[in-house]
């Protein structure tokens, strides 16, 4: 789909029909139909206290969302994300649990993090290891990890004040880990569309060899895309930690093929070089959105899956028409 | 009368045991649209690739605009000037015109926005525009995916980009080898327009008609060596046209 290639606009003589096929206006579209339609259908659906249920469900999926757009774009993947917030939810809860200050928890959590994104970075960047077959190694280390390091237990001594940081609601009654998340998602979505270092994200992803040729350090970009998005799985563990006031051993269990397939609904390319960290977002949104009226509507969630497959299968469709339709 | 911009004197490449150049001369004049042409293995990429910094030569000298100058890698060449388009013309597929052109050197914003590093792209749009808008291959919408433009097009966006960039030697590997009928007329009308411009031009053309319509001179390769060469007076220089069949017989 070329409108879903941020850094190119749509056709001027089309715009209003490029705009549908904006993958971003597009899912956005079907998010206001399905909230439309719980609405109708449940009147407990438009109430405060659900959506802002639904946008903090939301909150720490969009995150690593961001950081998978970006390696997305670029051309790679990373399944260890979930991993890493595992890793580093229980590095942080173990070290609290130790009785250790919070900038020492913080601190080997951020560390922890910041060692799976060098090590997946270093692998994929500099000994040309496939970001599929590294990533996926390093998810099931990562996990293993986890369950090394905790025993299998959660840990729940979080301190009070590092909880109610992220969970006070000084705004609008959302609690601050959600603004958190926008702020963070917000900010690097702009950055990634207007920022001249994020911007070569497009153009590796696009085509490595042009980028080489172009003079772009293609080797140091693809190993940043892979520390970026531990770093942001780290801030997600620590997040999720102060939300729950507790890590568990299965925390970010899964939580990548949720967060891949919610970015690829939302337009980005398996194949790189495509997708907005918006899009990403607006994947992550109706998603959450699907299993909420689920839920309230009293149906089984476990037609989530259901749900999260056919839209995914009619993304990659409607990407299929739309390249027929404009190649002559 | 002659006015060179680059000369190759005495160039032998070996590969292992394969002598793929040996001991030739070439010489590019400023302004002129070259054809090199030569059958199979005859050493047209291997010289090319030796001028465009991708090999240096086992032996030789390249002189550019009057000084000897030894490329390290293909972006000391392009530093120096000199563009080669290949035929997978390393386009971004992915984005538009100006990003193409721009890439890896993305113009940053003025005022408040340099200080995030944000890109000007609404500059950047406007200097792509202006770059394709004078070429003989027309852009309809210089802000779509060059994912969709024909093979012309394409060439336009690869060589907009070589001249945005001041190069002043292109290298065109088979500019029209994937192209139809119409589209390859608009490409040599393309090329035509570069000697307007001013470039020198090295084409690698298998068409002995396309280098008859584009080319000033013609140079003959075989089997590494200088085979011989013939100024074209224009399409219809039928003795030319003679002379490049025969030497390449
Ligand atoms: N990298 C290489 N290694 C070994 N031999 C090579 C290499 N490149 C070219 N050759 C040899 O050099 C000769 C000239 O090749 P080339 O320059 O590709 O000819 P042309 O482009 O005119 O078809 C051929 O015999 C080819 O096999
Ligand atoms: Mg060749």
């Amino acid at each position: 789909m070329t409108d879903s290639s941020a850094l190119a606009r749509p056709p001027a003589g089309l715009r209003w029909k490029a705009l549908i096929r904006q993958r971003e206006v597009a899912i956005l579209l079907l998010i206001l139909i399905v909230g439309a339609v719980a609405s109708v259908l449940s009147p407990f659906f438009l109430t405060w206290a659900n959506l802002s249920n639904v946008l903090i469900a939301c909150s720490v999926e969009m995150i690593v969302a961001a950081g998978l757009a970006i390696v997305l774009i670029s051309g790679g993947i990373d399944l260890s994300v979930g991993s890493i917030m595992g890793v580093c939810a229980i590095a942080l809860a173990i070290v609290l649990d130790a009785g250790a200050p919070l900038w020492a928890a913080l601190s080997v959590c951020l560390l922890a993090g910041l060692a799976f994104g060098v090590a997946n970075g270093t692998l994929i960047a500099y000994a040309g290891l496939n970001p599929l077959v590294l990533t996926l190694a390093t998810m099931t280390i990562g996990r293993s990890v986890v369950f090394i390091l905790s025993q299998g237990y959660s840990f729940a001594s979080i301190p009070q004040g590092f909880k109610s940081a992220f969970n006070a609601t000084p705004l609008f009654g959302l609690p601050n880990l959600v603004w958190v998340s926008l702020g963070v998602t917000a900010a690097l979505g702009v950055l990634l569309q207007r920022n001249v270092w994020f911007r070569r994200f497009y153009f590796l992803g696009g085509s490595e060899v042009a980028a080489i040729r172009a003079g772009i350090d293609t080797r140091r970009l693809k190993f940043m895309a892979y520390v970026i998005a531990a770093l942001l799985a780290t801030l997600a563990a620590i997040v999720t930690t102060a939300r729950l006031g507790s890590a568990f051993p299965n925390t970010g269990s899964g939580l990548e093929l949720r967060v891949i397939t919610a970015a690829v609904i939302g337009g980005c390319s398996i194949y790189g070089g495509k997708g907005t960290i918006l899009g990403a977002a607006l994947g992550v949104l109706l998603l959450n959105l699907i299993n909420n009226v689920l839920v309230i509507l009293s149906l089984s969630v476990y037609w989530q899956g259901v749900a999260a497959g056919l839209i995914l299968i009619l993304a990659i469709l409607t990407d299929i028409a739309n390249r027929r339709g404009v190649r002559r | 009368m002659s006015d060179p911009i680059l000369e190759l004197s005495g160039i032998t490449m070996q590969f292992g045991p394969v002598t793929a150049l040996d001991d030739v001369q070439f010489r590019l004049d400023r302004g002129e649209t070259l054809a090199l042409l030569g059958d199979n293995g005859a050493g047209k990429s291997t010289l090319i690739k030796i001028v465009s910094g991708y090999y240096r030569p086992t032996a030789g000298r390249i002189v550019l605009n009057g000084r000897p100058v030894t490329f390290h890698d293909p972006q000391d060449a392009r530093r120096a000037g000199i563009e080669t388009i290949y035929q997978d013309l390393a386009l971004f597929d992915n984005l538009d015109v100006a990003a193409n052109i721009f890439a890896g050197q993305e113009r940053v914003a003025p005022g408040w926005r340099r200080l995030l590093g944000f890109a000007d792209r609404r500059s950047m749009a406007r200097d792509a525009e202006a770059a394709v808008a004078g070429m003989a291959v027309t852009i309809p919408d210089t802000r779509r995916a060059v994912e969709d433009f024909s093979g012309g097009q394409r060439q336009c966006v690869a060589i907009a980009r070589a001249v945005m960039w001041g190069r002043e030697i292109l290298i065109m590997d088979e500019p029209t080898a994937a192209l139809g009928v119409r589209e390859t007329q608009r490409v040599l009308d393309l090329i035509r327009s570069l000697k307007a411009r001013g470039m020198s031009v090295i084409l690698i053309m298998h068409n002995i008609e396309h280098v008859m319509q584009v080319a000033t001179r013609a140079v003959v390769m075989r089997s590494g060596r200088n085979r011989g060469e013939v100024a074209i007076s224009g399409p219809d220089d039928a003795e030319a046209h003679a002379a490049i069949v025969r030497m390449l017989m």
